[in-house]
This record gives structure tokens, sequence and C-alpha cells, in this order.
């Protein structure tokens, strides 16, 4: 009885221990918040801000005089320039040149594009040359969230016109602090025609997310900004995706050792991040944080595009059958919302998708107007690079898009679609004549690029990689998701991976080893049995 | 015929050879659901599994490779072509007849024939090495970098791995029906879970004579020597002894060494005086005419310098002759036939 109680006690006070070490990690101390650095400037104390403002452009002279490099700074920027160099190929990229599988391309369509440029008038009739003023410091820097951009970029035009009612530059001026979610997110989480549409792991979710969606964005714990991962230094913000690394083999950042951004998970979590688990770390040289730790794409609750069929834009009705395409790579969902609209066809919107894996390394190509396309297949419009020979790929998880895009039949390229007017009175555009020939002959004239005169349509693609909307470790895939047959690795290539029926030849050979031996052994025993019968007949007889 | 119990596997034994099935039976299972075969097991509860089984038993090998150097065991695994021959024989055609024993005789200190022998020893120095090299290499994958071994070759280590482990699943086949080979059937498994095998007490053909060569220059000491083993109507030596042996009795070492020219025999009884030849030099001139056969020398008084050189030089034993009786000469003759088994 005595020894009993004993155990009993010692019990309650090793479950009582265990309990308390569990629900307090970090001990006594607690743990230790995140906290935004405080400027030491309040903006809305400033005298020059008073106003009054006219113009968004009158604000930035405001600026200007204390953050005098500021423009500069941020016009050799890729959000101004909107033009990437790939050094590699010499190729030029940037939104200005590429092209996509969902409006195709924003040449002779920029009305409506640049409502996402980071300055004033790109192409304003009112503006001949690109002054320091040009540049839209409130659209990322603006706290009050009443801000928004139109045509152009500049909303002059539609002031004038009394469409929009012209914002309080001053109250806008006063609010200003390091970019926000929802600074960044103003473009970000909405290109591609709408919320979500794009990337498959940025939208509006994420402006006020929980811990669920995003372990470092969670809004009532870490509440990483953009900016934590996409440092910036004099404007020149890290982590494009024209430069994405695979892997960042540097491992934790400190100052003296250092990439200079920390948009890869191992600036901060190192190469070998799961220190309590025995076979965790030794996938990292072959698969990337983002295949585990993103389970799923468009986490948010806000669906992403998967598929545009242009083939019904001028239609009054659009279809509502999922492609085959999506099918066959399981890029479909229980429930998928089909959209239709007369000027841009119909739109097919999922979301927790499971995404597609690929090598990845960190390469992404791009192609262009010149380049030729059979529409037999399937057009890739970015190539992703990567295979399971090259020691810096990784197996990257990906969403998948897909278009049925206007094409030119006879010169066998992809044409630019001048799908917006540019001005009130441009009846070359799709969205006023329903005419695919007139308005792809004007966008391939605004591109400066040869055109047949005559628009097939044919079957795009695009990848893209994911790397936002991180879920908690608790919700990463599990062992089992990939490690079996039919897993979410099926489609990866030159890999061993366990727990799929690798090696089929030697299974083969194997089981029928296995079974030659159980057979002998058999007909060893029958004839054993037979054998001694026979035998105790004949003694019996 | 008698049976009785031998003491055949150690505890130790018993303990290695059950806990490995287990081991081996579990490998095979996980081991079938990291390579994709199987998925009645979550894999990351199979793979898991699987190392922990491994690593186990890596720890009994170890411990059992002690074992076997410090009991000196391991020489049960050196390999032999003696009677390889009749055993593949016996297995391949003499065991459908059940009145046909098995050619080679199973004691403690020979437990393996030689086709297990060479079947063990494929086992410990071909597939086990491997199964555990490939496997460690396979589970310490990420430092193949640090000692120098490319990362791709993944694919061959895991194949490697597997081709070892179908090796190993065709000997457990082939093990598990062999352990049912013995007569009887379970005598094996038996004597596996208890450490005591059935062993027939002494394997006497009965069908062939046994015959003993006395070299004796007393002519009452021979006739007493043929009452007891030829014609003794009193209590019977089995499982001793044959109840009846042919005796050949010659009065001196020229006759001795004529008959062993001619004639072969299962125990030479060599009194060492005799009329033409004296002391040591009599058995080594018997022996070398009887090379194979088992001799026991016999004199009237004790002389230990004697017993010990004869003991020394090869014989069997060495026996006063006044201190004899039937039933202790019979168990000399019984301990010299077995001691002599192992020798030859």
């Amino acid at each position: 009885m005595v020894r009993s109680r004993f155990y009993h006690d010692t019990f309650f006070i090793f479950a009582l221990t265990t309990c308390l070490t569990l629900y307090f990690p970090g001990g006594a101390s607690g743990e230790q918040r995140f906290e935004n650095p405080i400027s030491t400037t309040r903006h809305d104390k400033l005298p020059i801000l008073e106003g009054p403002f006219a113009s968004g452009r009158e604000v930035t002279r405001a600026c200007l005089t204390c953050h005098t490099e500021a423009s500069a700074m941020v016009r050799r920027n890729i959000h101004w320039t909107w033009e990437f160099s790939d050094p590699p190929t010499g190729k030029i990229y940037g939104k200005k040149h590429v092209i996509n599988t969902f409006c195709g391309s924003t040449k002779s369509n920029m009305r409506e594009c640049t409502s996402c440029h980071i300055g004033f008038g790109w192409q304003d009739p009112e503006v001949s040359r690109v002054e320091d003023d040009m540049v839209d410091c409130l659209i990322c820097h603006e706290q009050t969230g009443n801000y928004k951009k139109y045509n152009y970029g500049w909303s002059e035009l539609k002031f004038r016109e009394k469409v929009i009612k012209r914002p309080n530059y001053v109250a806008l001026a006063k609010s200003v602090a390091r970019p926000s979610r929802a600074n960044c997110g103003s473009c970000h989480f909405h290109g591609g025609s709408g919320d979500g549409a794009k990337h498959g792991d940025l939208d509006s979710s994420l402006i006020n997310p929980n811990g669920t969606l995003d372990v470092h964005m969670n809004a009532s714990g870490l509440d990483f900004g953009c900016i934590t991962c996409h440092n910036a230094d004099g404007h020149r913000i890290t982590g494009s995706r024209y430069v994405v690394k695979a892997q960042d083999s540097l491992g934790i950042d400190r100052p003296g050792k250092s990439d200079a951004t920390h948009t890869s998970c191992a600036s901060c979590h190192g190469n070998a991040p799961h220190p309590n688990a025995f076979k965790l770390d030794d996938h990292t040289d072959r698969v990337a944080c983002q295949t585990c730790h993103i389970p799923y794409v468009a986490r948010g609750g806000i669906e992403t595009m998967v598929h545009w069929d242009w083939r019904t834009a001028g239609n009054a009705t659009g279809n509502s059958e999922v492609p085959e395409i999506l099918r066959e790579l399981g890029h479909v969902t229980e429930k998928m919302t089909f959209k239709h609209s007369a000027t841009h066809g119909t739109s097919i919107w999922a979301g927790m998708i499971t995404p597609r894996y690929d090598w990845f390394n960190g390469k992404v190509e791009y192609i262009s107007l010149e380049d030729k396309f059979d529409n037999s297949s399937i057009a890739n419009i970015n190539h992703i690079h990567g295979n399971a020979r090259e020691p810096d790929a990784r197996i990257w998880p990906f969403k998948r898009m897909f278009a049925v895009m206007p094409y030119d039949p006879i010169n066998k390229t992809m044409v630019v679609n001048h799908l917006i007017r540019s001005s009130p009175d441009d009846n070359e555009a799709f969205e006023a004549s329903s005419d695919w020939r007139r308005s792809v002959a004007a966008g391939m004239k605004a591109a400066g690029m040869p055109f047949s005169g005559e628009v097939g349509f044919i079957r795009a693609s695009m990848s893209f990689p994911l790397t936002h909307m991180i879920a908690p470790k608790e919700q990463a895939l599990k062992c089992k998701d990939c490690h079996r047959n039919g897993g979410r690795m099926d489609g990866v290539e030159g890999i061993y991976m366990p727990g799929r029926k690798n090696n089929p030849l030697l299974h083969t050979i194997g089981s029928v080893l296995v079974i030659l031996t159980l057979t002998g052994t058999l007909i060893h025993a029958s004839m054993r049995i037979f054998m001694r019968s026979r035998n105790m007949k004949q003694g019996g007889g | 015929m008698s049976q009785y119990r031998e003491r055949f596997f150690s505890r130790y034994e018993r303990f290695w050879h059950w806990s490995q099935a287990f081991l081996i039976i579990a490998l095979i299972v996980t081991g079938f659901h990291v390579t994709g075969l199987l998925d009645w097991l979550e894999y990351e509860h199979a793979a898991q599994w699987h190392r922990t089984l491994a690593f186990s038993l890596i720890w009994l090998w170890i411990f059992t490779i002690f074992w076997h150097l410090i009991t000196g065991e391991w020489r049960q695994y050196i390999p032999t072509t003696e009677k390889m021959f009749e055993v593949i024989h016996y297995y391949s055609s003499g065991i459908f007849d059940p009145l046909l024993r098995h050619p080679f005789k199973k004691t403690r200190r020979l437990k393996h024939n030689p086709l297990q022998r060479v079947a063990y020893l494929v086992l410990s120095v071909i597939i086990s090495p491997i199964l555990w090299l490939s496997g460690l290499l396979f589970v310490y994958y990420n430092d193949w970098p640090k000692i120098g071994i490319p990362s791709e070759l993944l694919s061959i280590v895991a194949g490697i791995h597997l081709s070892m482990a179908y090796a190993m699943i065709c000997f457990f086949v082939l093990h598990f029906y062999m352990a049912f080979v013995s007569k009887p059937p379970t005598a094996m498994i038996k004597a596996m879970i208890t450490g005591y095998l059935e062993v027939d007490d002494m394997e006497f053909d009965f069908d062939r004579e046994y015959r003993l060569l006395v070299i004796e220059d007393d002519p009452i000491f021979a006739l007493l020597i043929k009452e007891w083993f030829e014609a003794y109507e009193g209590e019977p030596l089995a499982p001793l002894l044959p109840d009846r042996i042919t005796i050949i009795h010659v009065e001196s070492l020229k006759k001795a060494v004529e008959i062993l020219k001619q004639q072969s025999f299962d125990w030479i009884l060599l009194d060492i005086s005799l009329p033409d030849s004296q002391g040591i030099e009599t058995f080594r001139t018997v022996k070398s005419k009887a090379v194979n056969t088992p001799v026991l020398m016999m004199s009237d008084m004790e002389n230990e310098a004697l017993q010990s050189r004869g003991i020394h030089e090869g014989a069997q034993d060495f026996l006063i002759k006044h201190n004899l009786s039937r039933r202790a000469l019979a168990r000399a003759f019984r301990f010299a036939l077995e001691r002599h088994g192992f020798i030859a």
C-alpha cells in the first residue's frame, strides 16, 4: 500500500512536470515577442506634411525634402523599371516584357496594368519626361488603407472627371511607415486579374493572417511583414522571383556572412533546422523547405486561378467543364469556381489544391514573342530549370496554371492581345470589339512583332514556385504523404525515394527467387509426406 | 534403441536464435513498407521501427560474435567438404526413405552438417554484413559527402540492400523448412525451444558386426573378454554398446600386425606386455597399423609415466587389468568410440 502510494505520487509529480514543460517550453522567462522597430520620426508631427497637397506628386515632393535620395533609389528598382536583365541568358524579363497565362502581356494594355506601377503617369499624356516626384511614395508607405491607384498609376484624369473622389493626401502622408503586408499586397495579392489569382501563395488573406495560415506572419504571433524577409536596403527590395535561390547553402545570415537577403528559410533557420528529428534534416540536400511546409496551394480561403480559357471571350456564356489537363495533374479540388465574362472568357478558381512537385534550381526561363510553338502540345510559358543531377536543385512545390490563349497559327508564335482600351475612343481593343483579329493585330503592332492576321488558340501552362503561406509544423507534410506509391512525389524523377516502389526489376527477380525457393521446399515436403505414407502402407501390409 | 535428451543449445544460443528470428521477420515486414510494397503501417512508423530493429540486430550480433569467440563456438562454422556429398545425397533422395538416417550425426560439439556450415557461413559473412553495411550507409546518407561517397549512389546502395533482403528471405524460407526435416519433424524446433535434443542414444548399426581385436598373451584373460562381450547372459549393455561384439584374439604383436593388414576393427584392446614386444613400442607398432582405430592399452600394474605416455601418443585409454569389470570395460569402449569420433 505504502509502496503503491509512493509510485502514485512519483508519477503525479513526473506528469505535472512534463505538462508544465510542454506548456511553457521557453521556461519561466516566457517567449520574447518580435517587435516592429520604432522610428525616430513621427511623420504626423512634421509640418511639411500638413499640406495642402493637390496631388500625389506634391506629397512625393514633400517626402523628398528629407529623403533626398529616395526617388533615385526607387527608380533603379524593378518596381519602377519593370525590367530585369537575366545575366546568364542575356534575356530581358520584367513585367514590361514577359508573357503570362493570364492577360498575356502588358504591351498595349498599359492603361490597366500600370495601376500597379510604383509611379505616377506611366503614359500620362501630360507627362513627357521622368521627374523625381513621379515616384509614388504613398502606395508603399501609407497606412490608412484608403489609397488606390488607377489607370497609368495616375488618377488625375479620373479625379478631374469626378469618377473617383480625390483622397485626403494629408492624412495619407501623415500615416507613412515601413511597408506593411497590406502595402505590398495592394499589388502583389491582386496580380493576374484579382485577389489571389496569380501566385497561389499570395492573396489578401495574408493582410491579417492567423498562425495556421502563416506561422511567421501570424498577426497575433510573430507578425512578420513582407519586408522582414524581403529586407530592403536603399529601396532595393531583395528576393525577386527572377533571382530565386532554390537552396541557400550559406545558411544563417550574420553580419559579415550574409547574402544580404533573408528570403530563404535557411537565412534564419540554417540548413539543419530539425535538431530533434532523426531523418528530417537528411531531406534538406534534395527537398526544399517549402515542399513540406506549404502543404497546399491557396491555403487562406481565397481561391487562386488554375485555368483561363480565352476561347469563350466574346461569348455570353462560358464552359463549365474541368479541363482534362487539370485532372491529369491532380490539380483539382472538389469545389472549383467557374467565372465567366464576355471580355475575359472563362476562368477556373480553386483553393487548397495539392501542389505539383518538380526539380528547381532557381532558374526560370520565360518565353518571348519570337519563340515558335506548335499548338498540338502545351506551350510552357515559363520553363522551370533543374534536375536531380544538379546539386543545387531541390524538389519544390508549384502552383500550375493553364490557359487556352490566342496564338498565331501561321507564324507559330504567342501573340499580344490588345485587351484594354488605351483611351475611351480606342475601338481596336478586345473589350471594345470582341474581334480577335483586330485586337491581336493592334497588340502585335504595339509590340513591334509580325502578325499573320490569323488567330488560333494554344494551350499554355505556367508554373509558380510556392514559398509563402508557411504552415505550422503540425500541418507540414507527413512522411507518408510522399513515401508511398501514388504519393505526392510520384511525378518527381531521378531520385531514389524510399516508400515508393523503386527498382521494379529487382523486386521481380527477388520475388521469383523467393517463390522458387518456396516451391522447392513445398515439392520436397510433399515428396516426404507421400513417401512416408507409402512406406507406412507397405509396412502395414 | 533408446533415446535420451541431450542439452544441445545453450540458453544464450536460444535467446540469440529466437530474438534474431523475431528481429529478422519484423525487419522484413517493416522493410517491405520502406521499399513501398506494403502499406499496413504508416511509412513513418515502419521506417522508425526498421531502424530500431536493425540497430537491435546489430547489437545482438556484436554480443553473439563475442559469445562465439569466448566459447569457441565459432569453430562450428568452419566450412568443410567432409561428408558434403553424402549430406546432399541424403537431402535429395535418402530423406524420402523414412528408415534412412542422416549421414551426419549431430552432437553438441558438431552441431552443423557440412551443408549447414556453408549456408550459415554465407549468411554470416556475406548476406548479413552486406545488409548492415548498406543499411547503415542508407541511414547515414547525409554524411556521405564527408566520407567521399557520391550521393547518386543511393539507389545502388538501396538496390544492394534490397537484393540482400531477398537473399535473406530465401534463406529464411529454406531455414524454416529445414527446421522440419529432422526425424521426427519437430525435433529441432523443440530443441531450439527447450535446449534439449532427443538424441538416439548410440547410433549403432545393428546390421553390421562390431569387431574387437584383443591382443593378449594371457589366454584366460582373453577368454574372460570373450565371455563378457560375445555370450553374456546377464545384464544387457545397450544403450552403452551393442550386446554382441565379435572378438578376434591374437597372442603376439606379430600376429596382430598380420591380422591388422587384412581386417579392420572398431576397437583394439592391447596388452602392452607381449612375448615379442614390451612397453610403448608395442603400442606404436599397433597404432601405426591401425591409424583410425581406437586403441585401448592395458597392463598388469600401475605405471603412471607409461600411462601418460600412451595417452600422449594417441591411445584412447590405459586400463589396469585387475581393476576391470565388464561394465567398466564397456564404458571404456563406448567412451573411446565417442572420443575417437571427434578426433578422426
